[in-house]
């Protein structure tokens, strides 16, 4: 093992050390790059009965 | 200036990755560096904090005939109002709604509606229930729950149209405000389901007992694709299971498959085999088998589970697509002889 391999090794541990398993699960102050392309507007009835080809 | 440029590398991963998260929801447990996605793109790490990014943006909202989903035992010919957001933890090589399932939030538009905005939605309509369904509800858990909690004390039903694939903790917790599910058993070997699902049987079958055992109304929809799982000593071993796990009433929906998504090299599924399949489920002792997106004779109609009844030649309900033609169930149960047909067939107060 040279010096490289323990290095990564050492810091392998330390990763899964540190690592954070019961992390919350949260929504808010979602950065905009992952929010939705665009917001669209509220459907009217005729437009939620129109067919679709979306299976399921 | 160092120019060691290992260490330089490794100090630069050990920075990104020291804030990892491992989501819990399904059994891939990601481990998710900051600013990427575990396996669905959808839940994403965002400085140490697991965010599910499609919380209360649905990409998709409908107003479906309940035969679409499929469920042919629960509230027969109501409209189920049918929402979606992005993303799915598997990849199936024939998806049908690639669209919006194998894609990220930020890649779709989107509606923006709390869970409260959307019960107002679907009561606004007149539904009397609501579908988490076109894509995986399980993997936008969160908004399905909460939508779900809020549905059920405003009077409504919740649907799960999912392909089960989720660890057992969070399922049970979301079956307590789940009404009906219909479940994607995609085939019956782990072999399909690690080639063509990125996934594996086990937590799917898991997931079927569980929502049995917590009392969730429970159909079973399998999409037969021509070459791949239409084989019938597998459907034989599957409706095997189905029958000794789950019993004999649990609806078994045989889907025509339709080419799509990275199979489009293969044909539709010719209608011999889903009747063949059919015929082999039935023989199999299952009570209540149908043919999906194919018109056939009575292969969407629901007979008496009874042998003996005197009607049992004539359909109790009779249907054609999405369409009931003729609804003979009166409380529960055949008016002929009088056998319970299993099912939830009309809204309690």
């Amino acid at each position: 093992m040279n010096r490289r391999h323990f290095l990564q090794s050492v810091a392998a541990l330390m990763v899964l050390a540190r690592t954070d398993l019961s992390a919350p699960v949260v929504w808010s102050g979602v950065p905009r790059r992952y929010r939705p392309r665009r917001i669209k507007p509220r459907p009217d009835k005729r437009e939620l009965t129109r067919e679709h080809d979306l299976a399921g | 200036m160092k120019t060691d440029k290992g260490t330089r590398t490794l100090n630069r991963d050990f920075n990104a990755m020291h804030r990892t998260v491992e989501c819990q929801l399904c059994p891939k447990y990601c481990r998710i560096a900051p600013g990427r996605s575990g396996d669905c793109r959808t839940r994403v790490n965002v400085e140490g904090k697991l965010v599910a990014t499609s919380y209360g943006f649905p990409c998709a909202i409908h107003i479906d005939p309940i035969e679409k989903k499929p469920l042919f035992h629960f509230l027969p010919g109501s409209p189920i109002f049918s929402v979606a957001t992005a993303g799915c933890n598997l990849h199936c090589l024939g998806c049908q709604n690639d669209s919006i399932s194998q894609v990220g939030v930020e890649e779709v538009d989107a509606f923006e509606l709390s869970p409260d905005q959307l019960i107002q939605e679907a009561l606004r309509v007149n539904s009397l229930s609501i579908a988490y369904t076109y894509t995986e509800p399980l993997t936008y858990y969160e908004y399905t729950f909460d939508c779900s909690s809020a549905a059920r004390k405003a009077g409504l039903k919740n649907v799960l149209v999912t392909a089960g694939f989720i660890n057992e903790k969070p399922l049970r917790r979301l079956a307590r405000v789940v009404d009906a599910a219909n479940v994607d058993l995609k085939a019956f070997n782990d072999p399909f389901y690690q080639t063509n699902c990125s996934a594996n049987l086990k937590p799917v079958l898991n997931t079927l007992e569980v929502l049995r055992e917590e009392g969730v109304w429970l159909e079973i929809t399998n999409l037969v694709i021509p070459t791949l799982n239409d084989d019938m000593d597998e459907i034989r071993r599957m409706c095997g299971w189905i029958l000794e796990r789950l019993g004999p009433d649990v609806p078994l929906h045989f889907s025509r498959f339709h080419p799509r998504h990275r199979l489009r090299n293969l044909p539709p599924t010719p209608g011999e085999t889903l009747e063949q399949a059919r015929k082999v489920a039935m023989d199999a002792g299952l009570h209540f088998v149908y043919v999906g997106n194919l018109r056939t004779r009575d292969g969407e109609n629901t007979t008496c589970p009874n042998p003996s009844c005197p009607e049992r030649s004539r359909p109790l309900v009779e249907r054609i697509g999405f369409e009931i033609l003729e609804n003979r169930i009166t409380q529960g149960r055949c008016p002929a002889c009088g056998t319970t047909v299993p099912g939830v067939w009309e809204k309690l107060p």
